[in-house]
């Protein structure tokens, strides 16, 4: 259950630095404004968003994979993996988002609160979006799919096998991806075609999510 | 019931564990954990209670098929699985992660397996006849997102990719891709999926 790439790596991104990341970007996508929140506001939004609810779960994993991840340090490790459990669980029910276990996701991620996201790749970037009913998957042989950064994911749309996706790319709804692409291309299609090349995906997260 | 049960677990235990025979303590955390299990046992639960209609203990069925009811409630609002009853699944069926699964008027074989967001249906409004429309072999396997719309029949051992959606019949233990789907490989042996 646990992901050995995250283990290997290191976890390199930092978690409350990211998590405030996280919590801008929903701000900004929901409300279409950037204000400063401060601590118990921040909890609201947690509590409000299901799918902000997942990331922070999955942040506290990683948090614990980081620091309490040694032998010497079970019992406290136990402790606390505990809550991560209840709260993967209770992301599960609410959310319908399931993401792996130590997964390294980079800050400013976002996924949709109608959910039906089940992620299991090896490395997400910085800024991604994620819409509803994603799923990113492994391949046929076991292999999992590697993300860069500022990436759009539509709704309806699978991505599974040995792949690595260039930063700023856009996947439009309902494709079926499973080859590499370059970066700052957008994909379209089951079986996925590339259509526009040199694009902004910053332009289309409204349209995909 | 128990039968159908122990080799629903039995795949279960080879595809999440990889052990074919765990501990108790593994057993009980998998039963907590898995929510394709949990439907699986759900559904057989109400199969069984259906089946007592049949014979003269009449007061058994009206305590448990409320328990049916509301637990099948569950299922659908916890994890979005909707496996309805008048569909006639066999031994050994998994389903894999959770959300999105619709699963009825079909007659599905041994040993299959299914994942997220399938939808197996047709409607019931077009159809004279009470039998299920659709028919699925043995060791089939559907992978994520497939579709399957119109009533066909699929052999046994075929693989459906995922995203796909079936439209019509599959005759061997194909590969099929695409919308709609074609036929990629013929004779794909999926035994290592399974």
């Amino acid at each position: 259950m646990m992901n050995y790439h995250a283990i290997k790596n290191g976890n390199r991104f930092a978690v409350f630095g990211s998590l405030d990341k996280d919590i801008e970007r929903y701000q900004e996508i929901y409300s279409k404004q950037k204000i400063s929140q401060n601590f118990i506001q921040k909890i609201v939004l947690i509590v409000r968003y299901s799918g902000l609810f997942a990331i922070a779960n999955h942040r506290f994993g990683c948090w614990i994979l980081k620091n309490y991840g040694s032998y010497n340090k079970r019992y406290i490790r136990y402790l606390f993996n505990a809550l991560y459990y209840a709260g993967k669980k209770l992301s599960i029910i609410w959310g319908k988002i399931e993401i792996e276990d130590g997964l390294p996701i980079g800050p400013g991620f976002f996924i949709s609160n109608t959910g039906g996201v089940i992620i299991g790749a090896s490395f997400i970037g910085e800024n991604c979006t994620i819409g509803s009913a994603v799923t990113i998957g492994m391949g046929l042989n076991g292999e999992h799919a590697k993300i860069g950064s500022n990436i759009v994911v539509g709704t309806n749309s699978v991505i599974y096998g040995d792949l690595t996706i260039g930063d700023g790319c856009v996947i439009e709804k309902d494709t079926v991806l499973t080859k590499s692409t370059p970066a700052n291309v957008l994909i379209k299609g089951n079986p996925a075609k590339i259509i526009n090349k040199n694009i902004n995906s910053n332009v289309y997260i409204r349209d995909l999510i | 019931m128990f039968c159908n049960i122990k080799q629903d677990m039995a795949r279960y235990y080879k595809i999440e564990l990889g052990d074919i025979n765990p501990g108790w303590m593994k057993i009980i955390r998998l039963l907590m954990v898995t929510p394709g299990l949990q439907a699986v046992i759900v559904y057989r639960f109400g199969r069984w209670v259906n089946e007592q209609a049949r014979r003269p203990l009449t007061f058994f069925v009206s305590i448990l098929s409320p328990v049916y009811k509301l637990l099948s409630y569950l299922i659908i609002k916890l994890y979005d699985i909707n496996i309805s009853l008048n569909s006639k699944i066999g031994k050994g069926f998994y389903i894999g992660h959770f959300s999105g699964i619709e699963v009825r008027n079909v007659d599905i074989g041994r040993n299959c397996s299914i994942h997220q967001h399938v939808k197996i249906e047709v409607s019931n409004l077009e159809s004279n006849s009470s039998n299920n429309d659709i028919i699925i072999g043995n060791n089939v396997w559907i992978g994520a997102h497939a579709k399957i719309y119109t009533a066909i029949v699929i052999a046994d051992g075929a693989t459906i990719a995922a995203g796909s959606r079936v439209d019509n019949d599959i005759n061997s233990a194909a590969l099929v891709m695409g919308v709609p789907a074609r036929i990629i490989i013929k004779n794909y042996d999926n035994n290592s999926l399974l």
